[in-house]
C-alpha cells in the first residue's frame, strides 16, 4: 500500500509523519529495548518484507500481499519501526518509494498491524476461536490499510474520494487471499512454535 | 554528474526540500520553477522507474476527471508525482545503506532504529536466497498450484521461514554481543 509523493498535500504528509513518529517511538520503546529484541525485529521484519514481494497467482491475476496482520501478530508495536525501516530500504535499495509519503505509508501499513495485534493476539494465544480470529485479522488489515491510504488521499484533495473508494474496492480480493494465508500461517505457528507469536 | 559528488546529508536535505516545494506548489508558475530545477536531474535509468510509477496515475485518471475541476487536478497530480519521483530517485535512491546510516546518525536518529535498519538490510539479502529457493521448490513440485492450496502452501512457507528466522535472530543477537553490541555498528 504505497501512496506516492505527488499525491499528498504537505498537511496530510505532516499528519502521516506525526502519526508514524509516535508509533515508531512507542515501538522502539517496547520492541527495540535490547540487542536481542532488535535482532528479532530485524530478522522477522525482513522475512515479511521479502514475503510481501512474492506474487501469488489467483484466478487470472497475480497479486502481492501486504501481510500487515501476520506482521502485527508477530511483532506487535514493533511493526511501526520494522515497516519504516523496510520502506526506507525499499527506497534506497530497490528505488521504489517516497520521502514525504514515508510517514503516511508507515502509518497506513503499521497502524492496522498494531490494531490486529491489540484485538487478536491474545485471543489467538489463549486459543479462543483462534482460526476465526486469524481469518478476521487477515481480512480486515489490508482493507484498513487501503481505507487509511484513501483517507490520506481524501485529506490531500477532497475530489479524490472516488480514487479512495476504488483503492478499497481493488483490495477486496487481496483481503480474501490474505485472510486465508494468515489462517494457515497462524495454524502452523500455534502448533509448532507458539512463542513466535507476540502477546500473552 | 555533480549530484553524485554531493555530501549524502546535502542530497537528502535537497530531496526533502524539493519534495516539500513540489507538494506545496499550487500555481503553474511555481510548478514551472520546480520543473526547471528538477528536470536536469533526469537520466536514462530514471525513465524506466518513472514508467512503472505512472501506472499509479491510472487510478487518478479513472476517477478524478468526473469531478469538478478534475482534469486540472489530474494533470497537476501527474506532474507533481513525476517531479517528486525524479528528485527522490536521483538524490536519495542511489545512496546505499551505509551512506543512509551516516545521514541518519548526523540527523540524531536513535541508535536502535539505525541498527534495526542495518540488520534488516543484511537480513534482506540473506533471506532473499531462502525465499527464492522455497518459491522455486514450490513451482517445481507443484507447477499447477492455484487458489486455496497455493494460499496454504504460501502460509506454511512463511510460517516455517519465521520459525527458522526466529532462531536466527537469537544467533544474530549473540553475534552482536560478541562484536561489542550496538557499539559494533558505530552506534
Amino acid at each position: 500500500m504505497h501512496v506516492a509523493d505527488g499525491f499528498l498535500s504537505t498537511q496530510a504528509a505532516a499528519a502521516g509523519w506525526m502519526a508514524a513518529a509516535i508509533g515508531v517511538a512507542i515501538g522502539a520503546k517496547t520492541s527495540l529495548a535490547s540487542e536481542k529484541a532488535i535482532s528479532r525485529s530485524a530478522v522477522l521484519g525482513s522475512t515479511f518484507f521479502l514475503a510481501s514481494l512474492v506474487h501469488i497467482r489467483f484466478g487470472g491475476a497475480s497479486v502481492h500481499l501486504s501481510l500487515a496482520a501476520p506482521l502485527g501478530l508477530v511483532l506487535g508495536w514493533g511493526a511501526f519501526p520494522a515497516i519504516m525501516a523496510a520502506l526506507l530500504l525499499q527506497a534506497v535499495l530497490f528505488q521504489f518509494g517516497g520521502l514525504l509519503s514515508l510517514g503516511v505509508n508507515t502509518t497506513d501499513m503499521a497502524f492496522p498491524a498494531v490494531v490486529m495485534y491489540a484485538l487478536c493476539s491474545s485471543r489467538i494465544k489463549q486459543g479462543r476461536l483462534p482460526m476465526l480470529t486469524a481469518l478476521f485479522a487477515g481480512f480486515t488489515a489490508p482493507l484498513m490499510s487501503a481505507a487509511m491510504a484513501g483517507l490520506f488521499l481524501w485529506l490531500s484533495n477532497p475530489n479524490m474520494a472516488g480514487t479512495a473508494a476504488l483503492l478499497v474496492a481493488l483490495h477486496l480480493p487481496v483481503a480474501v487471499i490474505e485472510s486465508v494465508v494468515t489462517l494457515f500461517m497462524v495454524s502452523y505457528l500455534r502448533r509448532h512454535s507458539p512463542d513466535v507469536l507476540a502477546g500473552e | 554528474m555533480y549530484v553524485d559528488r554531493l555530501d549524502p546529508c546535502v542530497r537528502v536535505a535537497c530531496a526533502f526540500c524539493a519534495v516539500i516545494a513540489i507538494s506545496a506548489s499550487s500555481s503553474w508558475m511555481a510548478m514551472t520553477v520546480c520543473c526547471a530545477l528538477v528536470l536536469p536531474l533526469v537520466n536514462a535509468h530514471l525513465l524506466h522507474a518513472l514508467l512503472h510509477l505512472n501506472l499509479w496515475t491510472l487510478f487518478v485518471w479513472l476517477t478524478l476527471p468526473f469531478t469538478d475541476g478534475g482534469v486540472h487536478s489530474a494533470i497537476v497530480i501527474t506532474v507533481k508525482l513525476n517531479l517528486a519521483a525524479i528528485a527522490v530517485l536521483r538524490l536519495v535512491a542511489g545512496l546505499g545503506v551505509v551512506q543512509l546510516n551516516r545521514v541518519l546518525m548526523r540527523a540524531r536518529v536513535p541508535a536502535s532504529f539505525r541498527v534495526l535498519l542495518l540488520l534488516m538490510a543484511r537480513c534482506v539479502f540473506t533471506g532473499l536466497d531462502r525465499i527464492r529457493t522455497m518459491t522455486l521448490a514450490i513451482r517445481l513440485r507443484a507447477p499447477r498450484l492455484r487458489g486455496l492450496p497455493l494460499c496454504r502452501t504460501f502460509g506454511y512457507m512463511l510460517a516455517t521461514t519465521l520459525v527458522h528466522n526466529a532462531d536466527r535472530g537469537e544467533r544474530v543477537a549473540m553475534a552482536m554481543r560478541c562484536r561489542g553490541g550496538m557499539d559494533g555498528f558505530g552506534a
